[in-house]
């Protein structure tokens, strides 16, 4: 009989992973938003396809309804005390909730529906941190010019979000969950399912 | 040796002054200071605030760690404003983004892991059941907090391991191959990540995390006088900084105009 609620070692293993994907994320996106406004507005996108392998892992282990939506919630509200816009953490949040409980909340979980749950979901994580550029322009950009960031780096940014651009960076977003989640899964049994650790 | 009772002993804590908050406190503090700094933007207030945190650490036992972080921020915080004054083409580029990246999270990260030292994990638990969170909520939290050093030093051990192996321990090896970087970074230390928990749920279950019960703890935890006395004076500390930065009489008391 399958046990659908979450048992204090899912959690456990939650937290500690969620701990992983919150310091890659950290990583990835300073190493990115150093290198200038043209990597600085695909960040979403490189942090997912580097945290897919790490998510596909917790949805192995975990899979039950709340894994994701736990691990979102909680780096939403890690970005929030961190200093990014509100709309980051809003986003990570809203996607985590809304891929759990449209995909991996009904019936049973396949592998497809992982992937499908994560792309959705770093879609949403890249829409709420990109699209402040564009819609709340006149605050974002007071607000990045008024810590001192230069004007070049300022107008870089306002440039690489304009209409076309903003969509493929949104797609991109969807479509590096999707990478990212594949190469999860092929990681997965390249190396965990031959160890042991993850039952196939 | 002095004849210490048992219940000396077992209440014995190794901090003193303002580590013994109550950890709900705490991490408001946090919070708040994580808000304040986000929207503060002379350099005068910003050093305010990094000096009254350093106050705040050094009343709770680590003077050390509070006296380094602050040098590191006022050096970083010079070389900032050196860079503003005087262009250099790529180089400010680059910098300006860091520097003020670090600045703002200098303040935020001394005090996050001040916390994280701070705090006994079990005091924290009781806390935040008090405040009424959820068990599911409870537990992902404690375990974050209490993993993420596990975290440096499980990626101390693995790039040692690739040192002694040759594998990825140049610079240019690493430039060249990025994707077997992380490959070989990510996938031991996530291999040592489900050990880990494994053993931690083991031993969780061991203490009886999973009864339904209320919790209870040895060492005081409440809101007392110290905790008022610290929110009264935090949210002084904050009105005064938007006070400085944002109306006139601040900017008159900080001599930008008269």
């Amino acid at each position: 009989m399958k046990n659908n609620k979450l048992v204090g070692k899912d959690l456990i293993l939650t937290g500690a992973l969620t701990a992983v994907m919150f310091v890659i994320y950290m990583a990835v996106s300073i190493v990115m938003s150093l290198a200038g406004p043209v990597t600085n507005v695909f960040y979403p996108a490189a942090v997912s396809l580097v945290n897919g392998i790490v998510m596909m892992l917790l949805l192995a282990k975990v899979p039950k309804f709340g894994a994701l939506s736990i691990a979102g919630v909680i780096q939403g509200l890690l970005t929030f005390l961190v200093g990014a816009f509100w709309t980051v953490g809003a986003g990570l949040i809203v996607g985590a909730l809304f891929a759990d409980l449209l995909f991996i909340g009904l019936g049973e979980i396949s592998t497809k529906k992982m992937i499908t749950a994560y792309a959705v979901f770093s879609g949403i994580f890249t829409f709420g941190a990109i699209s402040p550029m564009k819609i709340f322009r006149e605050a974002y950009m007071d607000l990045t010019l008024s810590n001192g960031i230069s004007q070049e780096y300022v107008d870089g940014l306002i440039k690489m979000t304009e209409w076309p651009m903003l969509t493929v960076i949104i797609i991109t977003g969807f479509v590096c969950g999707f990478i990212g989640g594949i190469i999860g899964l092929n990681v997965l049994k390249k190396h965990f399912v031959k160890a042991g650790l993850v039952q196939a | 040796m002095s004849d210490k009772s048992v219940k000396d002993k077992i209440t014995q804590v190794s901090f003193h002054g303002s580590a013994r908050l109550d950890p709900r406190l705490k991490l408001i503090m946090l919070i708040t200071l994580g808000c304040t700094s986000f929207f503060i933007n002379g350099d005068v207030p910003e050093l305010l605030l990094m000096l009254g945190v350093t106050v705040f650490i050094c009343a709770g036992s680590a003077p050390g760690w509070g006296i380094r972080m602050l040098v590191i921020y006022i050096v970083i915080s010079y070389l900032n404003t050196c860079l503003k004054y005087i262009p250099i083409p790529v180089v400010s580029l680059l910098m300006g983004i860091f520097g003020v990246t670090i600045i703002k999270a200098i303040p935020v990260i001394s005090f996050g892991r001040w916390v994280m030292k701070s705090t006994y994990m079990d005091e924290l638990a009781v806390a935040l059941e008090r405040a009424g969170l959820p068990r599911s909520v409870i537990i992902p939290f404690v375990v974050m907090f209490r993993y993420i050093p596990t975290l440096g030093i499980e990626y101390r051990m693995i790039r040692n391991t690739m040192k002694i192996r040759g594998v990825c321990d140049s610079f240019i090896k690493i430039f060249f191959h990025p994707f077997s970087t992380i490959e070989y970074i990510l996938i031991p230390l996530l291999m040592r990540c489900l050990k880990v928990s494994d053993e931690l749920a083991a031993s969780g279950t061991t203490r009886g995390m999973e009864r339904s019960n209320r919790r209870y703890s040895i060492l005081e935890v409440g809101f007392g006088v110290g905790e008022y006395l610290a929110i009264v004076i935090m949210v002084l500390f904050v009105v005064t900084l938007f006070v400085l930065e944002r109306t006139s009489i601040g900017q008159y008391v900080l001599w930008r105009q008269i």
